[in-house]
């Protein structure tokens, strides 16, 4: 009991030590993304020119998707058709799905709003939108690490989902069956006015190209 | 002049039909893959072991087990097994690798992703074929997921005969994996979401080194922030970590483990660390 005692103590004294001597990592800014906290309006223009600020969406669900077309994870959901089906039946249900590119210009990803409609086509994207934000700063905003990196925004406009789309960390079209799709289950409870019970998971997928 | 086309249109999608028959499993072309086994012959009741021979191409690298921000770890799954019990892969010790804004765990040049076996002590001598599906990511810039079959012929005998070269090799590899029998005793704290590691006992037995070179790896990917920074220090006859609680942990922390990788005088210690509270 007595060395018990004294190791807390010597613990006590080593985390007071140490507390001068680093930064602390959790310092963030006002508009830094947080699960249960307001999400941090951004504005910024789609693949047609047109403007899209998160304060337009107030009163209903919003998807953010953050999306690399190259990106071998965002091809697994695109290539079985997947991503499509979540966009059309969400936004079917009036929910306002934004897929995001933050890849900078030259790097993995990066599209031109020609190029960028020529894909929703091709692919028979089903998405509100897709938002151009180069240089970044919305990514960096919401701390958005992959593609796929998805988030949800409920009516109130409080950030509920922060995470990877699903359960299954891997790059096969055929484990998309099987896995528990996180973004359904946030807009599933939180629709029913529920609690979303994974609220943050790690994302996974390719690095964000900034 | 027709039956010429027509020659040359079948001629033509026959070996369009050849190249893509001939096509094999999306595999990587940035990291050659062997199956090994540190045996030639293996006897009914013994354990060997198998091993994923990875020879990476310079600047890509792969992922281990908790890949850190971003990445995944190989999976594989056996078939023809039966008769055989295969384990879990062991992982030797990640090094730390920057991605942009993400720090990752894994290896560059060269790994060996090792895998335990067993024959079934009723087995039958002969030759078995088992088959590994191995999925796996590398990356350098890009990503490129690997989906690849591996098959090796294990000859079941009287007696285990070990060949030599593999032997060797999974040896050089064991020496990576987690130390599970050193004497350090560990615990953590939490405070505010820093975690302070303490481990005590016979220091002196990690012979010479470097506070500054130790690095922390979390077995799981919920456990610590891979981009924090870690400090370490000697002080009241023990060795501090501090480490950076993961954002993705769910509550206060109530379990450690991992791998500390020490950089001493001598070469690498890899210590297995276990700590509850």
């Amino acid at each position: 009991m007595k060395r018990l005692a004294l190791f807390i103590a010597l613990l006590g004294l080593a985390l007071w030590a140490w507390n001068g001597t680093t930064a602390t990592e959790t310092a963030s800014s006002d508009a830094q993304a947080q699960v249960g906290q307001p999400a941090p309006i951004f504005t910024l223009v789609d693949s047609n020119g047109n403007s899209h600020s998160l304060d337009d969406f107030r009163g209903q669900h919003v998807v953010l998707e953050w999306l690399n077309h190259e990106c071998p994870f965002v091809r697994k959901f695109y290539g079985a058709g997947e991503m499509q089906r979540l966009q059309e039946y969400y936004t079917e249900q009036g929910v306002v799905w934004l897929s995001i590119i933050s890849s900078r210009e030259g790097e993995q990803g990066y599209q031109t709003p020609d190029e960028i409609n020529a894909s929703m086509e091709e692919k028979s994207v089903r998405a509100t939108a897709v938002l151009i934000d180069e240089p970044g700063d919305v990514g960096r905003m919401y701390n958005a690490r992959t593609t796929p990196h998805m988030f949800v925004i409920n009516p109130d406009g409080v950030l509920v989902y922060d995470g990877a789309i699903d359960s299954n960390p891997s790059a096969n079209p055929a484990d998309i069956e099987g896995a528990e799709n996180y973004v359904v289950a946030a807009l599933t409870a939180s629709m029913a006015g529920e609690e979303v019970a994974t609220a943050t998971t790690r994302p996974y997928g390719c690095s964000v190209k900034y | 002049m027709n039956q010429i086309i027509s020659f040359f249109t079948t001629l033509g999608l026959l070996l369009t039909a050849a190249v893509l028959h001939a096509q094999p499993s999306p595999g990587s072309d940035h990291v050659d893959v062997t199956l090994i086994s540190d045996t030639s012959v293996i006897s009914p009741g013994d354990t060997a072991t198998l091993g994923f021979h990875m020879v990476i191409e310079e600047g890509w690298h792969t992922y281990w087990k908790n890949p850190g921000d971003s990445g995944i770890p190989a999976r594989v799954s056996w078939s023809g097994a039966d008769g055989f019990e295969t384990g879990d892969i062991l992982w030797p010790w990640p090094e730390t690798f920057q991605e942009e804004h993400l720090i990752t765990h894994g290896y560059k040049l060269e790994t060996l992703l090792i895998v335990p076996f067993s024959a079934d002590a009723d087995l039958e001598a002969g030759s078995y074929e088992l088959t590994a599906s191995l999925e796996y990511l590398v990356c350098e810039k890009v990503c490129l997921p690997a989906f690849e079959e591996h098959t090796i012929t294990v000859e079941v005998g009287s007696e285990t005969e070990y060949h030599s070269d593999n032997s060797a090799l999974v040896a050089r590899f064991k020496e990576k994996l987690p130390e599970t029998d050193h004497v350090l005793e560990p615990a953590f704290t939490v405070d505010e979401g820093n975690v302070l590691l303490r481990l005590t006992g016979d220091l002196a037995s990690l012979g010479d080194f470097n506070p500054d070179a130790i690095t922390f790896y979390g077995y799981k990917d919920d456990m610590i922030e891979p981009s924090a920074p870690q400090e370490a220090q000697l002080a009241d006859d023990a060795l501090w970590v501090k480490l950076r609680q993961s954002r993705y942990a769910s509550g206060t922390l109530s379990e450690l483990s991992g791998v500390l990788v020490i950089r001493t005088k001598s070469g690498v210690r890899a210590l297995d660390i276990n700590a509850s509270h």
